[in-house]
């Protein structure tokens, strides 16, 4: 949040909403309530470094590995690989490794 | 008098009436007296009597309770004199104004569990709490949920957490293996700790690798099998007084290592102010003249990888301006990218996977928290908790006092025993405590009970928790909301316990 400001208003809280169950997800385990799960490819160069922060789905031959990352938005995911720099690929869902490609299409414009 | 004890029990038997005696008196008292008054000392032998006493003052020493010593100019150690002021066991009145109350129960509740530093920071804040409510006490008016979690993460960071803590408190060496990740290879270390970080929600050791003949950081979870002391000795190094344990946590992740430039980095205007506040304090800030909004951020980085990773993860709101090999760093890292997301991916074969035996933890186990204080904290504790009540001529319920110490029933049994047999100078007790039928513990609060009627001195885990539990949770909230409650603390304790071992860091930043 950039800024917040306190309004004159008041609201009644909707019984259906909880939000101490949403703080004790995934706030607390990083894993979010997720309809999606990426399937992301590590170089051997990185894959002791992915093992200690995540599940690893499978371990390959050459020393990469794959990792399951569940994900709401497709944006988080675009950086999650992005900040691997260049050691992460998405390997599944097409749409997911669309995504990652369209951002890296930007990021060539602007690096040139 | 103390029969029937298990020897660490009579121990801290011994301890408590050493404290009470000393404190009673009120005068300076030789060695002579205190063996001939105090209980547990009076049945020893001369030369046992001279270990213990040595034993017991250095453990007391360990645990912040510092006796005065007065040494004759000639003579023999018979003729020290030894008094404990009254400063030395109390801690002073905190004063705080409703609004710190207020902010210390919202942000210290949100940690109730999730911490590793819990017990103690519990134990301390009955002491600070001393005559008011519990700072843990439940608030039904509840707002703020907390979603980050500062547990040791599993039981063997939790035993290392517990050693190294220790460690440097008694300024003892350890010896550890650690697994380097940039070498991926497992070496032993021989390290003289000096400082304990949280960061990222991980803990990390800062001390002296004598393989390195340098200071290094080290990750617990990286450290495989037990830390053990490197010797026997009672302390094996002095902390040098210019180590500054802050420098170490005001490092971004490209930063972690020995700097090797400068770099720049246009950030533009729609991330500017995000960046600007988590990442600003990590190099300087300089705005675009054109009014565009848009800004360089100038940071100095030891890792080329890391500071590339953190630019790319900005997307085409980041790029990299100085020096030449990080731009083409950069350029490299985005082509690698574009290939291995273009067409198909060759994979290598498949390892098939290693059968695992799974650990299940057995349904409503007690969650272990990470670092337990001393048995003396929590009987110092109690006791300040059964006078208390004593003297307000007040029954406890027996399972209010298991809750607010988080002991068994078995354990309060125990301590509630071994408080009643503190005693000294022919029959000089603290306290008499009975445990009802009924759920509930009368107490008649002797005359020497005074010296439990004031709330002790913090011991230094006691502090460390606290303090760690309002840096932890101060990032969080909006400024100034603990700082003026934490500033008190500190006050009272005559340091900050941040410096003296464990330290809690900012944020490196919220990419969400």
């Amino acid at each position: 949040m950039k800024t917040a400001e306190v309004l004159d208003v008041s609201f009644t809280p909707r019984p259906e909403v909880d939000p101490a169950s949403d703080v004790a997800g995934w706030p607390s385990t990083g894993l979010v309530e997720a309809s999606r799960v990426a399937r992301v490819w590590i170089s051997p160069e990185r894959a002791r470094w992915s093992r200690e922060q995540r599940e690893v789905a499978l371990t390959l031959a050459d020393g990469s590995v794959v990792v399951e990352l569940p994900y709401k938005g497709t944006d988080w995911l675009v950086r999650e690989v992005l900040a691997e720099a260049g050691d992460a690929a998405v390997l599944s869902p097409p749409e997911a490794r669309e995504a990652v490609r369209a951002a890296v299409d930007r990021l060539q414009l602007a690096v040139r | 008098m103390t029969q029937g004890f298990a020897k660490d029990t009579e121990k801290l038997i011994r301890q408590l009436s050493l404290i009470s005696y000393l404190m009673a008196e009120r005068r300076p008292v030789t060695a002579t007296e205190i063996r001939r008054d105090v209980e547990g000392y009076s049945d020893m032998t001369e030369d046992a009597f001279a270990r213990r006493f040595y034993a017991d003052r250095a453990e007391l020493d360990a645990l912040g309770i510092h006796l005065s010593v007065d040494k004759p100019a000639e003579g023999f150690s018979e003729q020290e004199n030894y008094s404990l002021a009254p400063e030395a066991f109390h801690l002073p009145p905190i004063a705080f104004t409703d609004s710190e109350r207020a902010a210390l129960q919202t942000a210290l509740t949100l940690l109730d569990g999730e911490f590793a530093y819990a017990e103690p920071l519990r134990l301390a804040l009955q002491q600070i709490a001393w005559g008011r409510p519990s700072p843990l006490g439940s608030d039904s008016r509840q707002t703020i949920g907390l979603g980050i979690t500062a547990s040791a993460g599993g039981g063997e960071v939790s035993a290392r957490l517990a050693k190294i803590d220790t460690a440097i408190y008694r300024r003892k060496r350890i010896e550890f293996e650690y697994h380097t990740m940039g070498s991926d290879e497992t070496s032993l270390r021989r390290v003289d700790p000096y400082h304990l970080l949280f960061e990222g929600g991980q803990f990390y050791l800062v001390g002296y690798a004598h393989e390195r003949d340098d200071v290094r950081v080290f990750r617990l979870s990286r450290i495989k099998g037990k830390v053990a002391y490197a010797t026997k000795a009672e302390h094996d190094f002095k902390r040098p007084t210019d180590f500054d344990p802050r420098g170490y946590a005001t490092r971004a992740d490209w930063q972690f290592g020995e700097t090797v430039g400068t770099a720049e980095v246009w950030i533009s205007e729609r991330i500017a102010w995000q960046v600007e506040r988590h990442f600003g304090r990590f190099g300087t800030i300089a705005k675009a003249q054109d009014g565009s909004g848009d800004m360089t951020f100038t940071t100095e980085y030891a890792s080329v990888r890391q500071l590339a990773a953190w630019a790319l993860r900005l997307g085409e709101h980041a790029r990299i301006l100085a020096p030449d090999e990080l731009v083409s760093e950069l350029a490299d890292r985005v082509e690698l990218l574009h290939d291995r997301h273009t067409g198909e991916l060759e994979l290598a074969a498949v390892v098939p996977a290693e059968e695992v035996d799974e650990v299940v933890e057995p349904a409503g186990a007690k969650r272990e928290t990470a670092i337990r204080p001393e048995r003396f904290a929590r009987l110092v504790t109690l006791a300040s908790i059964l006078i208390q009540a004593g003297r307000a001529n007040e029954r406890l319920r027996f399972t209010d006092v298991c809750e607010a110490l988080q002991v068994s029933d078995a354990e309060l049994r125990e301590d509630v025993a071994v408080l009643n047999v503190v005693n000294f100078g022919g029959g000089s007790y603290v306290l008499y405590a009975e445990v009802h039928d009924d759920g509930t513990i009368e107490v008649d609060p002797e005359p020497y009970s005074d010296n439990f009627a004031r709330p002790a001195r913090l011991l230094p885990v006691e502090a460390k928790a606290l303090i760690a539990a309002i840096d932890l949770i101060g990032d969080h909230l909006p400024e100034g909301a603990l700082n003026s409650a934490r500033d008190k603390i500190v006050a009272a304790l005559g340091a900050d316990p941040m410096e003296q071992g464990l330290q809690v860091a900012s944020g490196g930043g919220d990419y969400s």
